[in-house]
């Protein structure tokens, strides 16, 4: 597991950090030391991927980013790909989007 | 690390980092699995993290796997909006209070359905309990502002809706019911007018909150004030609108750890598993400061400054406490006589030593202790709750006497009473006088328990604490310290000689002189300076103790051991051959009386007030004391010593 260390909110960080990051937060969320995201990647790929588990982790995602989604942003999203873009969007020169 | 009380239950001990491998763990341990869940649930544990030991427990339940020591429980949840993840919630939390939790779930939006059904899911295993979780969007309220009998209707006819499934639960499964309330909205269309003109939102769930109180009265059905446990972290901060929206959870999944923990406390209280004595420490805990060192005019309580009310304020809730039947009992590191003084004579103690069942106060351990206390009222360990300022005191208390609920508490006194409130170790289903009576029953004479066997075992948990004992001569960075522990140490005080800075500072400098400053660390955190030492030369190859004392928080660690061995290293580089130790008793330092023959020196002389004692340094062995010694910044190094 990598362990990326870096300021949420102050610090920008690039779209390879980003995935680095966000890889670490689903192998923990699904306890699976071995998933690798992929941009094509969807719930239906992950054991585990439910409607609850969903919300879940877009919260977990805006806790470890700092950031928040808005139910259009959500709604949006059709895969992990989205999900990594949303994200650098949203952490783009550490302002509160 | 800024925990939050009732997000992070933070009177919980903080979860380790490698909490899903400890949950993987318990898989591949089957004789053991019920008592490792229950310590895993032990920890402070957020959504994800009771999904994740829910999981778990499934897992357990279907490889077939004894639950003991947790007791069979079951229940069924009647809930609108999503059930799934309020019951993972549950059945993990469940396991913190020694319940092995059976949760079936209404199906979704069949929360009248599945009730009226005798043979649905949540009647089906005969459940103990339903809890019946509907939020204020499921009840019929119509909004009327102004329509004073609408409105009445509107809240007639949400407490009818209730009672029929309560009915119907009674009929078919014979289950209590515990019922929710309703926590509002922070959205109002007024202000201030919301809460007065009937027809409103929070007008009718007023209306509905205090009507279900009168529709319990004379029912074996219990209340579950969800409004309380919102109001108290924040309405705003309760209900999430995005989570409604869009996964239809009922409050924010943040304040799940919260929600579950406060129905399984009402789970274990059906089951008699509350707590019922409340054991507190005093120096710190009960006022600020050490009696045995401050005397009675340098503690603080009361008397109108911060801290001093901050000590007060616990007192009166622990006298609320007292009032409503918890029984309470001192354990405490001090000689007896100093630690009911504050009790008998400072005009601002609220409590009396009359108000506690036990009175221990002593300088034995702390668990050893609580076995007596908990012998001499009859009662099991898993009725006590331990409140403790000191880190070592508590996790000391955990480790030997694990069926002791022992509480983190904050660092500043003023949240000692919140804390202890927020964990809810009491709770209760009824209160009738006999509770009343009960903690008098016990106490009226305030009495001391006869100490057995040693609880558990010391020395391990002392190897446990990774202690780092740091030597050092006296410096002039650390001088006022120094001076300080000079002039304010009274109990573990060999021969109470008080030193100026002035004098301290020539201590420093003067070649002839042997002095030693001791700080302590652990893995609990930092101590500080906590020993200073003087040694003179006597005759030639004699060294006198001139000053050894040592603060009161690190008893029983065996830091005068180490300390020991640090002087006779550096006597032997010395050329000294024997040690010389004088005890010069005031009325504060009886504590002391045996230190010298403790650690193996002879008597040479006895008076009424004073006693000298010898070591031959040659055939003296103090054993390797369980800690990481450094020893620096001496003239000539000991040999042998590790910098």
């Amino acid at each position: 597991m990598y362990n990326v260390k870096f300021n949420p909110g102050s610090d920008m960080i690039s779209n390879d950090q980003c995935q680095t990051i966000l890889g670490d937060l689903f192998q923990d969320f699904f306890d699976d030391d071995t998933l690798v995201l992929r941009p094509d990647m969807t719930a239906r790929d992950v054991d585990g991927w439910d409607s609850l588990a969903h919300v879940r982790l877009l919260l977990a995602i805006e806790r470890k980013f700092h950031i928040r989604f808005s139910a259009p942003e959500v709604g949006g999203l059709q895969s992990v790909g989205d999900l990594l873009t949303l994200i650098a969007h949203k952490t783009e020169a550490g302002s509160m989007k | 690390m800024d925990r939050d009380l009732h997000r992070d239950l933070s009177w919980l001990i903080a979860c380790p980092d490698d909490f899903n491998r400890l949950c993987r763990a318990t898989l591949e341990a089957p004789g053991s699995f019920g008592a490792e869940i229950r310590k895993l649930a032990g920890y402070s544990l957020d959504a994800d993290r009771l999904i994740r030991l829910a999981k778990t427990i499934a897992s357990g339940l279907a490889k077939r796997y004894d639950f003991s020591p947790l007791a069979p429980f079951r229940m069924s949840l009647v809930g609108n909006g999503t059930s799934e993840f309020i019951r993972a919630g549950l059945i993990a939390t469940a396991a913190r209070h020694g319940l092995a939790l059976d949760c079936a779930a209404a199906g979704y939006g069949q929360a009248l359905q599945d009730s009226l059904q005798p043979d649905s899911a949540i009647h089906r295993d005969a459940p103990a309990v339903v809890l019946i979780a509907l939020d204020w969007r499921a009840l019929p309220l119509g909004l009327t502002p102004g329509d004073a009998a609408a409105a009445e209707g509107s809240v007639e006819a949400a407490l009818d809706y209730l009672d029929s499934i309560r009915a119907a639960v009674r009929r078919n499964s014979g289950a209590i019911c515990m019922v929710q309330n309703l926590a509002a909205p922070p959205e109002g269309t007024f202000g201030s007018l919301d809460r007065r003109l009937p027809g409103t939102l929070r007008c009718l769930i007023d209306g509905v909150n205090s009507g279900l109180v009168k529709r319990l009265r004379d029912s074996p059905d219990v209340l579950f004030d969800v409004a309380g446990i919102a109001e108290t972290v924040g309405l705003s901060n309760w209900h999430s609108p995005n989570e409604w929206n869009t996964a239809k959870l009922p409050f924010a999944l943040e304040y799940l750890p919260l929600y579950a923990d406060h129905v399984c406390r009402l789970l274990a209280a059906q089951r008699g598993l509350s707590r019922r004595c409340l054991v507190l420490d005093l120096d710190n805990t009960l006022w600020g400061g050490v009696i045995g060192d401050d005397g009675l005019n340098g503690i603080h309580i009361g008397q109108g400054d911060g801290v001093g009310e901050a000590y007060a304020d616990f007192q009166r809730y622990v006298i609320a406490l007292r009032d409503r039947g918890v029984v309470l009992a001192v354990c405490s590191k001090n000689e007896e006589e100093a630690a009911r003084l504050p009790f008998r004579e400072h005009p601002d103690m609220l409590l009396r030593d009359g108000d506690f069942a036990v009175f221990q106060a002593n300088w034995n351990d702390k668990a050893t202790n609580i076995q007596a206390i908990a012998d001499t009222l009859a009662l099991g360990l898993e009725s006590f709750v331990f409140v403790d300022d000191n880190p070592f005191e508590r996790t000391l208390v955990r480790e030997m006497l694990p069926k002791v609920a022992v509480p983190e508490m904050p660092e500043d006194p003023a949240w000692y009473a919140r804390t202890l409130s927020a964990a809810g170790y009491f709770e209760a289903l009824t209160f009738s006088e006999e509770d009343t009576k009960r903690a008098s029953y016990y106490a009226g004479n305030a009495q001391r328990a006869i100490l057995g066997r040693q609880a558990g075992d010391l020395n391990a948990y002392l190897a446990s604490l990774e202690m780092k004992i740091t030597f050092q001569p006296f410096l002039e960075t650390a001088r006022a310290r120094v001076a300080q522990l000079i002039n304010k140490s009274n109990q573990f005080n060999l021969t109470t000689r008080r030193y100026t800075e002035a004098e301290v500072a020539r201590l420093e400098s003067d070649p002839s002189v042997f002095t030693l400053q001791v700080r302590l660390r652990d893995k609990l955190g930092d101590n500080g300076m906590i020993s200073v030492v003087i040694c003179r030369p006597a005759e030639p190859s004699v060294w006198e103790i001139d000053t050894w004392l040592m603060s009161c928080r690190v008893l029983g660690r065996l830091v005068e051991t180490a300390v020991l061995r640090e002087l006779l290293e550096h006597a032997r580089g010395r050329g000294v051959t024997r040690l010389r130790g004088v005890y010069l008793r005031t009325d504060r330092n009886k504590l002391v009386q045996e230190h010298y023959p403790n650690l193996g020196f002879a008597l040479v002389e006895a008076r009424n007030d004073a006693s000298v004692w010898e070591l031959d340094i040659a055939s003296s062995n103090a054993p390797p004391p369980p800690m990481a010694v450094t020893s620096m910044g001496f003239q000539t190094a000991a040999p042998g010593a590790s910098s």
